[in-house]
């Protein structure tokens, strides 16, 4: 899995030439076919309905369509590697793209203004997604790779990472995989974070465990982009809002009963998001 | 040029309302390239399931697509029947494109039933969100083109839809094949990549 993002990663700048040539290639077409036919109109003069799709063109071109949709799903059904998956599959959308564009939405036929207008959107909503894309760097294949910890707080063993977090592109540098992540240690303090290895949403480690009666000092260390807190509401523990790039700390008093609790982030949408840990009293 | 549908005479030789709706159309190509490019940044951030492997059924949506694929087809037949003056069949081909349009959304309402049972909602986690966000908003899409379909078969069943008038016809053509397109890149880049 893991070498599958990476493989996805390295091509990723491939694929996007080749949308962007795609359509290019599209719209060349379009606009020569346009040319040729006012071509046509001028020394023809008057009867434009020859070239005109009939309905048998029509049912063809669904043909074409259904086919294409076919080859689409067993491409993907067979699995034939994301290297060369991504590119067929947006050219084949593509082509269909084209296909109704030209023909069911008349574009071929019609005047080259509708064309500019409709295409010149198009591709400012490319642009968009390109910008936005690789503004946030973050299209990557969903995978089962684990979200690899990197321990770099001494004291602290590595805790188990329950969710099945997904490791985002960009910061690749960890690369061992599943690590099994611990909490608690003797010196009586816990580091928690957040934001670890581009994911914003989750806390690393989401699982921890503690021993009844005794007094941890937790630490929330916030490596997102953004602020967060850190809080257990069934035991009104709460370290502040902190910023990114910031941490926080604050004595919990672990109750002198075994239990579960959730930890969250308390900022509105955040728990939702995914910042939902469990500590375990034992 | 000629033109059977022209409203009036306008500087580029056009009608306007077809110019509206093609550049209606340019603009919502902007508001779902946002959704989409927000869902493909978005999709991997989540750190508590379901997430799209877990849940997407390819052949299932496969249906589905190819569903609103042949609407486009029944579309383009009704048009070409109206301006033949081919009353009768533009209507048959009018309720068909609203059938399977219909078709769609009901195999849309099901499929988000069963995410939703399987635990994805709107709210359990990024994924969930872009992703009802991006195809409850194409779903939208869908039932006010079955509208605009429904509405265009009464009136020509009211004998306010002649021949003369198809680029009426036309114009909810286009909307709706650009729906059509939009579930084109969706369903590649949703749920065929993915996987």
């Amino acid at each position: 899995m893991e070498t599958q993002l990476a493989t996805f990663l390295a091509y990723s700048p491939l694929i996007g030439m080749v949308i962007g040539m795609g359509s290019a290639a599209a719209f060349l077409i379009l606009y020569k076919a346009n040319q040729m036919r006012q071509l046509r109109v001028e020394s023809e003069s008057s009867d434009t309905d020859d070239d005109h799709p009939t309905p048998t063109l029509y049912a063809q071109i669904a043909g074409i369509l259904l086919a294409i949709t076919i080859v689409e799903v067993v491409v993907v059904i067979i699995d034939i590697g994301t290297l060369l998956l991504i590119p067929i599959l947006l050219i084949l959308s593509a082509i269909k793209f084209g296909f109704v564009i030209g023909y069911y939405m008349h574009l071929k036929f019609d005047h080259k203004l509708f064309s500019t207008m409709f295409l010149g959107g198009l591709f400012l909503a490319i642009g968009v997604m390109a910008a936005l894309i690789g503004l946030f760097g973050n299209f990557t294949l969903p995978s089962d790779t684990v979200l690899a910890e990197s321990s770099s707080h001494e004291k602290h063993h590595l805790t188990h990472v329950d969710s099945p977090l997904m490791t985002v592109l960009g910061l690749s540098g960890s690369d061992d995989g599943h690590s099994e992540e611990v909490a608690s240690d003797s010196s009586g303090s816990l580091t928690i974070t957040s934001g670890e290895s581009g994911v914003e949403f989750a806390f690393a480690p989401a699982n921890v465990e503690v021993s009844a009666g005794e007094s941890v000092q937790l630490i929330f260390d916030n490596k997102g982009t953004i602020a967060h807190d850190f809080a257990i509401p069934e035991l009104g523990f709460a370290i502040e809002s902190t910023d990114a790039g910031q941490s926080g700390s604050a004595t919990l008093a672990v109750p002198a009963t075994p239990g579960t609790y959730d930890f969250i982030c308390s900022i509105p949408g955040h728990k939702e998001a995914g910042m939902v840990g469990q500590i375990v009293i034992n | 040029m000629h033109d059977e549908n022209v409203g009036h005479a306008t500087t580029t030789g056009l009608d306007n309302r077809k110019m509206l709706m093609w550049v209606f159309l340019a603009s919502d190509c902007l508001f779902f390239g946002s959704l989409i490019s927000t869902y493909m940044v978005m999709r991997s951030q989540s750190g508590v399931g379901p997430l799209p492997g877990d849940i997407f059924d390819i052949l299932y949506t496969s249906v589905s697509a190819f569903v609103l694929l042949m609407s486009s087809l029944t579309m383009v037949l009704s048009l070409a029947a109206l301006q033949r003056g081919d009353h009768k069949n533009t209507r048959i081909w009018l309720l068909a494109t609203a059938f399977l349009g219909a078709v769609f959304l009901g195999g849309q309402y099901y499929e988000f039933t069963v995410f939703v049972a399987e635990g994805l909602t709107l709210s359990t986690n990024i994924f969930g969100t872009t992703f009802f966000v991006l195809t409850g908003f194409h779903g939208t899409h869908v039932a006010i083109g079955v509208m605009m379909l429904l509405s265009m078969y009464g009136a020509s069943v009211l004998g306010k839809l002649p021949q003369s008038s198809s680029l009426n016809l036309e114009l909810v053509g286009l909307y709706w094949h650009f729906v059509d397109i939009v579930w084109i890149v969706i369903f590649t880049i949703v749920y065929l990549i993915p996987s």
